[in-house]
């Protein structure tokens, strides 16, 4: 990953255009069908509608943003994006598949890896177990190959072994690969869960809140990072961030959720401009300048 | 203000201490290894072999020839129920009722190979009786598992409870016997007892207690009995530790470490729980049909009681750590015989040292002991944190340290120089010290402050031991210099007036740049 590109990624260069519908995508991605798309989706829990009416496309090779103040329900899209909650309303088109009905692990399957904002950690494991676990439909052989130890179980292990430290090697984690996974430092642990999200060989990458409680010094790295995940793997990423800084700083395309409801669309520039992003989202801070 | 300069060092603690990888090797060998030389030793003694010879010991009593094989079949049913409630993390409550099924399979199948087929091989007719009895305990295993694994926690403890209680119950009305007057062929009869006849042989005969295999067959064998309890022991530990060392194993592991974050790595939950019921299932069904030489249990037998004493071998011996299912095992099993002198007293003491058994062993400083003793499988490694993390790590945690210290910058300084002066023995300390502890320091994240206590352990064990108590702003001192420590790796303090001034330096330093990026002015807005 050189400065140069990094550059392009944070400066949002990319030209964001219109898709046939109501949202906008890179124009890179335009030729081919977006990974993502949600028509109406919403959710209802007993009386309280938690989201409501959210239409997004998210592009092959996009980083989009999803921001809004607490509680608006970004965390709730995710989960029913990866069929956690299954919506009460509206559809969800993966990879030009409808996902309804479909379980989790059947969304893993098809090309969705998350991360989480209270970070779930497999505690008690190694990190390379860890990350060996999202190799787990990569890397495949039977139950009777390991117990009976046939030379296919040896040839895969150290397949899963080579590839879970190639992932480690993008957050320069290899050094780590044999400490327990809970005893790493709060930053290493969410840098392990993109690592082990990644591990399942996603093609969108979700992240919820992946900057939360990194110093600042961190985050910029983490910017980097995501930058060239998309770059390397090109995959789409969607994440989930309070960090305004890491949020403008790049995402492509940002979508403002406040009260269930999706109150803006557009790219950085757009959204910091927008007076309802700024009289909603942001309230009294509006006389401040963003990032 | 940043302090980066002043202590950063290289992390070099590889020295003595073994890979996570190799010591767990060494633990799977140890475990082995273990096994073959308490066999070899006993079936030496049970045969007068050579080394009986040299040791010039008399013959084995009658009651220690009588261990081994239910001890290897308690183990068997031990370690297999450790897979469920150590590996799986479901806990149940139903291990009885597979073993009863190995019982009750393992007497029919032996008394028609032996009786009805004339086998003369012992080995053979004892393979195929563990195999089928093994099979049909799975099959049951499968059966019961698609309730019981839909549901989690409590519930399902309860339902594997439930289940066993069905299997006793209709175990108790199960007859079956064997017909040898024109061929063998099985006679069976449900729920009341209808077989007579002469030349029939019960096997099984409900409620009141079967004919063990070896009442009139040929298992009295006692050293090849031996040698087929060992196999199984062998067979389960070979089950057990292929199966969690794989693909499938991490993905058990994983379902009980967090369930929710397996499904979204594409593990399906409920598949794997069901491996790991399945084949703890087959092995307890063999354990089963081990147990079923000599000893007479009656259906009734396996019921909640038994379910719970496998569960205590687990849980003393410690959840998912196999050898320690062996250790426990073996002492739970002969401790009631050998109290048998105590005549009514005998489960009042069994009770008594099992309650004193589970506090010491939970208790911190001999947990820390039996880590220190062990030090072969010690995990040093978790403790290591490397200096590019650690710099991160303690950038974030200058508010924990604030909150520990009134003026961290004084404590701070006094501290490293108190640290460097007890790094030697810190150092050693540090890397005996228990691990979880030492985990909880490690990561120096807001939960490190909860851990107070436990770092005073460390520090009184230190200190009082050197005959020099400390008062508790010197420990507290120290506790900030472990930080430190742990943060920077190995301190490298230099002098202290050269640290001084480098911190005058970047003080001018810091000024320039707080009115650039202050923590609070520029990074959220």
């Amino acid at each position: 990953m050189t400065e140069q590109q990094v550059k392009k990624v944070r400066h949002s260069e990319t030209r964001m255009v219109p898709y046939p519908s109501k949202a906008i995508v890179p124009e890179r991605d335009l030729n081919v069908t977006p990974i993502l798309e949600t028509h109406h989706l919403g959710i209802q829990f007993g009386g309280l509608k938690a989201v409501d009416d959210v239409n997004l496309i998210i592009g092959r090779s996009e980083i989009a943003g999803l921001i809004g103040p607490n509680g608006a329900g970004k965390t709730t899209v995710f989960n029913m994006l990866t069929k956690v909650y299954e919506p009460t309303e509206g559809s969800i088109i993966f990879n030009g598949k409808d996902l309804s009905g479909r379980s989790i692990v059947q969304a893993s399957k098809m090309g969705i890896a998350r991360t989480f904002q209270n970070i779930r950690l497999f505690g008690q494991m190694t990190v390379e177990e860890n990350v060996r676990i999202g190799l787990h439909n990569q890397i495949r052989y039977t139950t009777a190959t390991a117990l009976l130890r046939l030379p296919s179980f040896w040839i895969k292990e150290h397949r899963q072994h080579r590839e879970a430290l190639e992932l480690l090697s993008i957050f320069g984690m290899e050094n780590m690969a044999d400490v327990r996974a809970g005893s790493l430092p709060y930053g290493a642990q969410r840098r392990l869960e993109i690592v082990r999200a990644l591990a399942t060989g996603p093609k969108l990458l979700l992240l919820d809140e992946p900057a939360a409680g990194m110093n600042p010094h961190e985050t910029e790295e983490l910017m980097k990072t995501i930058a060239r995940i998309r770059d390397d793997f090109n995959i789409a990423i969607l994440l989930i961030e309070h960090d305004m800084s890491l949020v403008m700083g790049v995402c492509e395309g940002i979508c403002v959720l406040n009260f269930g409801k999706i109150i803006a669309k557009g790219t950085a520039q757009e959204i910091q401009n927008n007076p309802v992003v700024i009289e909603a989202y942001l309230g009294k801070q509006k006389e401040e300048s963003l990032a | 203000m940043q302090y980066d300069h002043a202590v950063i060092g290289q992390m070099s603690r590889s020295r003595r201490s073994f890979s996570p990888k190799a010591r767990h090797i060494l633990y799977k060998t140890a475990t082995f290894l273990l096994v073959t030389a308490a066999f070899v030793f006993l079936y030496d003694w049970l045969t007068q072999g050579p080394l009986s010879g040299i040791l010039n010991m008399e013959d084995i009593s009658r009651k220690t020839k009588g261990y081994f094989v239910p001890i290897c079949a308690w183990v068997v049913a031990a370690v297999s129920l450790n897979l469920v409630v150590g590996f799986s993390g479901e806990l149940s409550l139903g291990h009885a009722g597979f073993m009863s099924i190995g019982y009750s399979t393992g007497i029919v199948v032996y008394n028609l190979l032996t009786k009805g087929y004339g086998w003369e091989n012992i080995y053979l007719s004892m393979a195929v009786t563990l195999a089928v009895s093994g099979l049909l305990a799975g099959i049951v295993g499968f059966l019961v598992g698609i309730p019981v694994l839909r549901l989690r926690g409590d519930y399902l403890a309860i339902v594997t409870l439930a289940c066993a209680e069905i299997i006793k119950s209709l175990l108790q009305c199960f007859y079956v016997a064997l017909d040898t007057s024109e061929g063998a062929k099985l006679l069976f009869a449900f729920p009341k007892n209808t077989l007579n006849g002469s030349g029939i042989t019960m096997l099984l005969k409900g409620p009141t207690a079967s004919a063990p295999i070896g009442t009139k067959g040929t298992t009295t064998d006692l050293p090849a009995l031996y040698i087929i309890s060992f196999a199984l022991v062998i067979l389960t530990l070979l089950v057990v530790f292929n199966l969690t060392d794989s693909r499938t194993g991490r993905a058990i592991k994983s379902t009980r470490d967090n369930r929710i974050a397996a499904e979204s790595m594409g593990i399906p939950v409920t598949r794997h729980k069901m491996i790991a019921f399945v084949t703890a299932a087959v092995l307890a069904g063999m354990s089963g049909a081990l147990l079923a030489n000599k000893s007479t249990y009656q259906p009734a037998n396996f019921n909640l009681d038994m379910s719970i004493m496998v569960l205590v071998y687990v849980v003393l011996g410690g959840l998912g750590n196999v050898m320690g299912t062996i250790f426990s095992t073996t002492a739970l099993y002969i401790l009631p015989e050998e109290l048998r002198f105590m005549k009514d007293y005998r489960m009042l003491v069994y009770a008594l040292v099992l309650i004193f058994a589970m506090v010491l062993s939970n208790n911190p400083v001999i947990k820390r002991w039996f880590t220190s003793f062990t030090s072969l499988f010690r995990r040093k490694h978790s403790i290591t944190l490397f200096a590019e993390e650690s710099r991160n790590a303690y950038a974030g945690s200058k508010d924990v340290l604030a909150d520990r210290t009134s003026e961290p910058l004084v404590v701070e300084e006094e501290a490293l120089s108190d640290t460097k002066a007890a790094l030697p023995v810190l150092e050693d300390r540090v890397a005996e010290a228990e691990p979880a502890a030492v985990d909880a320091e490690a990561g120096i994240q807001p939960a490190a402050a909860d851990t107070k206590a436990e770092d005073k352990d460390i520090f009184t064990m230190l200190y009082t031991a050197d005959g020099t108590p400390l008062d508790e702003e010197s420990m507290r001192r120290i506790q900030v210099g472990l930080m430190l420590y742990d943060a920077y790796g190995d301190i490298e303090i230099g002098d202290v007036t050269e640290m001084k001034q480098r911190k005058e330096e970047n003080k001018k330093k810091g000024r320039k740049k707080d009115k650039k990026s202050g923590k609070k002015g520029g990074g959220k807005a």
